[in-house]
């Protein structure tokens, strides 16, 4: 009788050892696969290089730009007010140091679109939502930021806003990347530096 | 027999747990493995081809072309499948990826999409998929 009642209790024990084992690894995606990929194939996950332009120029500070790319492209040439997380380090390292305050928007850009959607899918599928791309990256900030030409006689005002936004974003990028080699590296360590201190969540 | 009828009300219990942790475990609606581990080959680069580097691969190659039939090259010789990417974690056709005994490539006229899909079939655990590059006009 007693034995029958200790298998009992261990077979139990056994039932809720199987229903309590974690199912998912240490860092596993916590969102529903058809939710995540109707969520990153949705326009809303990417922002154009124009609205980009438009934060930066307001320095909107609910926005946050990660730049994926190698340190020394980031070096080269940095969008105002971007972090450097290299793509590589963005997947290994816990995101939270990072993508921890929601209160910002996250958005991610790389050299073309490849590392950045991956970051967003990544980003969102660990449960960061407030996770964005630039679409077209640096490539595509280039060609419509800092290649932009007044054609024409007649501009429309909508058209004449456009055109003001990328030149003034396009005159404080090249200011930027101007900047001799030793004063660009402090203000691109003192972004680091403020992305950090986000973290905090101070006021 | 004399062991059922001992064990009668904790044996219920005991299957039910059984069978509902295979379930979870087997169950496609979720994301159950290492984020890190699935995604390491976007870091270094080795999940995306080139169409030469596709002519060198072995075993049974299956390109799904994500949402645009037309984007199929015509001289490719292995299976070709066309799925809208919004439908591809439909059961028919993650049973047909799973099942491909060989490499599974995504090709989109946009390297967006193909990127996305790649990152969210790999971290459900799949392996040997690939994406052909498009290469700029």
């Amino acid at each position: 009788m007693i034995i029958r009642k200790e298998f009992s209790v261990l077979l139990l024990l056994l039932s809720l050892i199987l229903a309590l084992l974690p199912l998912t690894a240490n860092r596993s995606f916590t969102a529903k696969p058809d939710k995540l990929l109707s969520d990153v194939l949705n326009e809303d996950a990417s922002f154009t290089v124009d609205q980009v332009a438009e934060f930066i120029i307001r320095e909107d500070n609910t926005v946050q730009l990660i730049d994926l790319r190698l340190p020394e492209e980031f070096r080269k040439q940095a969008i105002p007010g971007a972090v450097n997380i290299p793509y590589p380090e963005f997947v290994t390292k816990d995101p939270e140091i990072w993508l921890g305050n929601k209160n910002v928007r996250n958005i991610f850009y790389s050299a073309g679109d490849i590392e950045s959607d991956y970051a967003l899918v990544y980003a969102r599928g660990l449960g960061y939502d407030n996770s964005y791309v630039m679409a077209g990256g640096v490539t595509e900030w280039i060609r419509t930021v800092m290649e932009t030409k007044f054609t024409g006689d007649r501009i429309t005002a909508r058209e004449n806003a456009l055109f003001e936004t990328r030149r003034r974003a396009g005159e404080m990028f090249t200011e930027l990347n101007n900047l001799p080699d030793s004063l660009k590296m402090k203000f691109l360590e003192s972004k680091k530096f403020s992305a950090k201190k986000l973290d905090g969540g101070c006021e | 027999m004399k062991f059922i009828k001992q064990y009668w009300p904790v044996l219920p219990l005991f299957l039910l747990a059984v069978i509902l942790v295979l379930i979870r475990t087997f169950s496609q609606k979720n994301f159950r493995y290492d984020a890190v581990k699935w995604a390491e080959p976007s870091a270094i680069g080795s999940n995306i081809l080139t169409e030469d580097q596709i002519a060198t691969l072995s075993g049974e190659i299956l390109l799904i072309s994500l949402g645009n039939e037309a984007a199929i090259d015509r001289q490719f010789q292995g299976n070709t499948m066309n799925i809208n990417p919004e439908s591809i974690l439909e059961k028919t056709n993650l049973m047909r990826i799973r099942k491909n005994n060989g490499p599974v490539i995504l090709y989109s006229g946009d390297n967006s999409v193909s990127a996305r899909v790649w990152m969210v079939l790999s971290e459900m655990g799949m392996k040997n998929i690939y994406i052909l590059k498009k290469n700029p006009a």
